[in-house]
């Protein structure tokens, strides 16, 4: 139950290429699948880091439970191999840090939107730290109309 | 491609060439929420299919990071309401480990029973959408009919049927009385019997079950490699759950199975998810027996009582929060909290640089996990098998989709 505050492992990768290596050691070591792959946007240094959590099904006794990777990319052209090869579990969330990131996975089967509109969002990246959301303040709106003399 | 036709029903196709059409099934999808699939079809055997979702995305992670940690709670609940009590307790353990609190022995049986009741209206409202998939408007009135009961039980506890807002940092927000550990007796023995009824009824019945047996067969290594969590991967024979892995709440004061299937259909994902209600009850049975008597919040929160709120607490046994909650600063760091939801392995990463919002909140639903098998799953059957697919994976879009 008490759990450690902070999460043990941690691999930091400072060159995207060598994360198809980490990922195959860490493979046979036992951890077969991802739970989390996402990212993490630090716009003052310009850098993404992409955080992939692995863990395993087959062998119980695996220490850490979850490991953690991280992956230092270029704010302004984040691309790194993609893992779907040596764990198809990857696909779907590749997909998610595609559209919400802007990272490019090269190799990956089927690079496009998963949850937003292609058209809407296309070269938009939400859930970078500079995407602002638009803010629809329907009540203000009916009040300027109010004093403008209403709506046409 | 030639223009969209519509076929009726709602349903439009493109043809191909002769032999091949694309289907476009959803996304007014009749009972589980909106997402589509979209399905190349060789006469009514599928040979691709393409999970387009994304409808009911409520940009969760993002909002996150404009609400003050507390209020995410409420927001993240918002995932599954109908497993709120379980989505919750994963962010908030993570919180947890965040601000190094840790609730009192109560608050964690309190927790156990909430998500265990949560855990048993999952796996009914997941069969009783599955039940109106399949045709059986039987099964969907038994399975909602019966899943009010946990609702209500969950209701005593917490004072909501469905957004409990049940857990916060260090405790629970409400205890309960001593009369009602035997209401929640009460349901479970009519949840035990009725058990025996959905099997008579739903489970064997000739017309299901020629449905689902054999149907969307999912190996234990191809559910190892896509991912897959929870009652879907335990019904492949992966033995994983993340009570008996990292145990929270009060997991390691119970005994109980976790029940595996080796067949992997759809036949074994229905009778895998009873048997977990079995698990369930038998649980809650343990827990009300032995819940030790004593705070549900930490001694560390509670010193900052003023009388008025402990005056509260002594009468009618809920807290009421200490205004430090509402700007509650977690040292910068990272944490993550894991729990075994009804639908699989919910995970909250989080990261803070100690300001009252977070940096970064990372969420990963077991619906969004096993929403790879819409892909990978129908290939192969018959578009009739698809409903019975589709079903059987108790696949939650508004959880998926965050």
């Amino acid at each position: 139950m008490s759990g450690d505050s902070q999460v043990k492992a941690e691999l930091f990768i400072e060159n995207p290429a060598e994360l198809p290596s980490v990922a195959q050691t860490l493979k046979e070591k036992g951890y077969d699948h991802v739970i989390s792959l996402s990212a993490v946007d630090y716009p003052k240094s310009n850098e993404i880091h992409l955080v992939v959590h692995v863990s395993s099904y087959t062998k119980k006794d695996i220490e850490p439970k979850i490991f953690e990777i991280r992956v230092k990319l270029n704010r302004d052209n984040p691309r790194v191999p993609s893992l779907v090869k040596i764990w198809p579990s990857a696909e779907f969330q590749e997909r998610e840090a595609y559209e919400m990131f802007g990272i490019v996975f090269e190799n990956h089967p089927d690079l496009r939107n998963i949850l937003l509109d292609p058209e809407e969002f296309s070269g938009v990246h939400p859930l970078r730290k500079d995407y602002i959301v638009q803010v629809e303040d329907i009540m203000l709106k009916l009040k300027e109309e109010v004093k403008s003399g209403g709506n046409k | 491609m030639e223009a969209i036709s519509d076929i009726g029903g709602g349903i439009s196709a493109r043809k191909v060439d002769d032999k091949t059409m694309i289907l476009f099934f959803g996304p007014q999808h009749p009972s589980s929420g909106h997402m589509r699939i979209i399905l190349k079809l060789d006469g009514d055997v599928i040979i691709e299919s393409d999970p387009d979702i994304g409808y009911v995305h409520r940009t969760m992670e993002k909002l996150s990071e404009t609400k003050e940690w507390i209020k995410n709670s409420v927001l993240f609940e918002r995932l599954a309401i109908l497993d709120a009590g379980n989505v919750t307790q994963a962010y908030i353990i993570a919180l947890e480990k965040l601000l190094g609190i840790e609730p009192p022995e109560r608050a964690l049986y309190l927790r156990t029973i909430l998500s265990e009741i949560n855990r048993i209206s999952s796996h009914l409202y997941g069969m009783g959408i599955f039940a109106i998939m399949l045709g059986s408007s039987t099964g969907y009135m038994w399975f909602f009919g019966d899943r009010e009961i946990m609702v209500q039980l969950a209701e005593r506890i917490t004072g909501s049927r469905l957004t409990h807002t049940y857990h916060i940092p260090g405790g629970v927000r409400r205890d309960v009385s001593k009369s009602f550990f035997e209401e929640l007796e009460k349901g479970l023995n009519y949840i035990e019997k009725r058990l025996r009824h959905y099997e008579i009824m739903f489970v064997n019945n000739p017309v299901v079950r020629s449905r689902i047996e054999n149907v969307g067969i999912l190996s234990r290594e191809r559910a190892i490699d896509l991912g897959v969590t929870g009652p879907n991967a335990r019904a492949s024979g992966i033995d994983f759950d993340v009570r008996v892995e990292e145990p929270y709440g009060a997991y390691s004061f119970v005994d109980f199975e976790v029940p595996v299937y080796k067949e992997g259909d759809a036949l074994a994902r229905t009778f895998q998810r009873m048997d977990e209600i079995r698990q369930s009850i038998s649980i809650l049975r343990q827990l009300s027996k032995s819940i030790p008597e004593g705070p549900i919040l930490n001694e560390k929160y509670l010193k900052l009582f003023t009388p008025a709120m402990k005056e509260v607490l002594e009468k009618d046994k809920r807290i009421k929060f200490p205004a430090i909650f509402t700007s509650l600063k977690p040292p910068s760091g990272k944490a993550y909290g894991r729990v075994e939801e009804g639908r699989g392995e919910i995970f909250f990463y989080l990261e803070s640089n100690g300001e009252p919002k977070p940096y970064r909140v990372r969420v990963v639903t077991p619906s969004f996990r096993n929403s790879i098998l819409l892909k990978y799953l129908p290939v192969g059957y018959r578009l009739a098998d698809l409903p019975a697919i589709y079903g059987s994976i108790d696949y939650f879009p508004p959880e998926a989709d965050r």
